[in-house]
């Protein structure tokens, strides 16, 4: 699959349309063009440090999930280590941080150029790129919905699991979902796919945000990197 | 611009978490920005920030401490936040921070009262000749008005808008003088993307208070 390193958007439609003749319901904006700097597929290594790690974001609540990427696409591959494993040298991994956002943000995945410095990650402006780094919410409130009443630890890891996923997801080129009720797929929520890459809390399933990667995640990701 | 390596803010930072980030963190302050230079300024648009969604401005209210109309009286001063990273061997900027003060010319919510200055933080700064922003929302700049439903920012007296475009709209009369910015296609609504822009919260918004 040369071809779709570099594919036009109007080739990674056609791409598209071999790959996944059977659902036809990936759309070009709901993924970054291009692919990252001296790869030719999205095999990555993540390596979540200290201080991405709390009570409720461990290993075996959030991180080890980042595996469900795998199994896909025959392109993609995400491991995941950390730091209290192996020494502190993270060269080649992409790292994972905690953070205490100031507002209600839950995570943040920010891509950078060769030379370090912060990429453009307007919808529509696509560029390969070197590194990623994702950030995560260390305040455990900040994945407490307050609109969900009785507040359970099954749920804050429900919506601190979800955000991780969904991090991991943009750092394999995947966007947010276009709001457009016209698109094959975005039946739910005013024109959004169910889909783990919306941006938000888990709520109920009548909502368009997946607590894990759904249907539309998949095809999107096929569609990006090949079946 | 001048670098204050490891000392102020990351001495701050470190005070105030439970878990010290074992890759030091410097800040660089620089001066106050000059809202005359925004125009020239080329726009990147940073990173993606995940944030929490609202529907309903019952919703947005729950989650806000404050909710006020006001006006940025002043340039906006920012913090450019660099940590060591392993795979580049240097600092990389991680985030950039920037606040101005807004002075309250109406109460909508909370403890607050007309005439209070408030300094309202916002993920946006200008490095290099560029105006680099983490936010949705379009630059504070002085004079511009908005509705603002704001967080206070914990260990300090700052505030945040909640969830950056589901929580700051226009007025009816700040809409057409709010000053456009570079590339911003809905920047008479405060946001970079028109699909951005909460259109169900700013009309319960305009019902309820008559802003
Ligand atoms: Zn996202």
């Amino acid at each position: 699959m040369k071809l779709k390193k570099y594919a036009a958007p109007f080739l990674a439609g056609l791409l598209a349309a071999v790959t996944v003749t059977s659902t036809a319901s990936a759309h070009p904006y709901d993924y970054w063009q291009r692919i990252y700097l001296s790869k030719n597929d999205a095999n990555i290594e993540l390596y979540v440090l200290y201080t991405a790690q709390t009570e409720l974001l461990t290993k075996e609540n959030v991180y080890d999930y980042a595996i469900n990427w795998n199994n896909i696409s025959s392109d993609v591959s995400v491991s995941v280590e950390y730091q209290n494993t192996i020494l502190p040298n993270s060269n080649g991994k992409w790292i994972v941080t905690g953070r205490e956002f100031k507002n209600t943000n839950l995570g943040r995945m920010n891509p950078y150029d060769a030379s370090g410095n912060l990429m453009d990650t307007t919808p529509g402006v696509n560029s390969d790129w070197s590194y990623v780094r994702i950030d995560i919410n260390v305040d455990a409130e900040a994945f407490v919905d307050l609109k969900n009443g009785l507040i359970t630890p099954s749920k804050l890891i429900t919506n601190a699991r979800k955000t991780f996923l969904h991090e991991v997801g943009h750092a394999l080129k995947l966007s947010h979902p276009k709001q457009n009720s016209t698109l094959s797929g975005h039946t739910v929520s005013n024109g959004r796919p169910y889909a783990i890459m919306n941006q938000g809390y888990v709520r109920s399933s009548s909502e368009a945000v997946a607590p894990d990667i759904a249907f539309h995640d998949k095809v999107c990701l096929k569609t990006k990197w090949g079946v | 611009m001048k670098r204050i390596t490891t000392i102020i803010a990351a001495f701050a930072a470190c005070a105030a978490l439970t878990a010290c980030s074992s890759t030091p963190q410097n800040s660089d302050v620089s001066v106050s920005q000059n809202t005359d230079t925004f125009a020239g300024l080329k726009l990147k648009r940073a990173g993606i920030t995940d944030r929490v969604v609202f529907n309903t401005l019952d919703e947005l209210e729950r989650s806000s401490h404050i909710a006020v109309v006001g006006t940025f009286i002043n340039d906006a001063e920012q913090e450019v936040d660099y940590e060591y990273d392993p795979y580049f061997k240097k600092d990389i900027i991680v985030d950039i921070n920037s606040a101005n003060t807004i002075e309250v010319t109406k109460v909508l919510m909370g403890d607050v009262n007309v005439g209070d200055e408030l300094k309202i933080d916002q993920n946006y700064g200008i490095v290099d000749g560029e105006l680099i922003t983490f936010s949705e929302l379009t630059p504070m700049q002085k004079g511009d008005e908005w509705v603002f439903f704001l967080r206070k920012v914990a260990k300090s007296d700052h505030y945040i808008c909640t969830a950056e475009s589901d929580s700051r709209f226009p007025t009816k009369s700040s809409a057409s003088k709010n000053g456009i910015m570079p590339l911003a296609e809905g920047a008479e609504l405060g946001v970079y993307n028109e699909a951005d822009f909460n259109d169900g919260i700013y009309k319960e918004i305009v019902e309820k208070y008559d802003v």
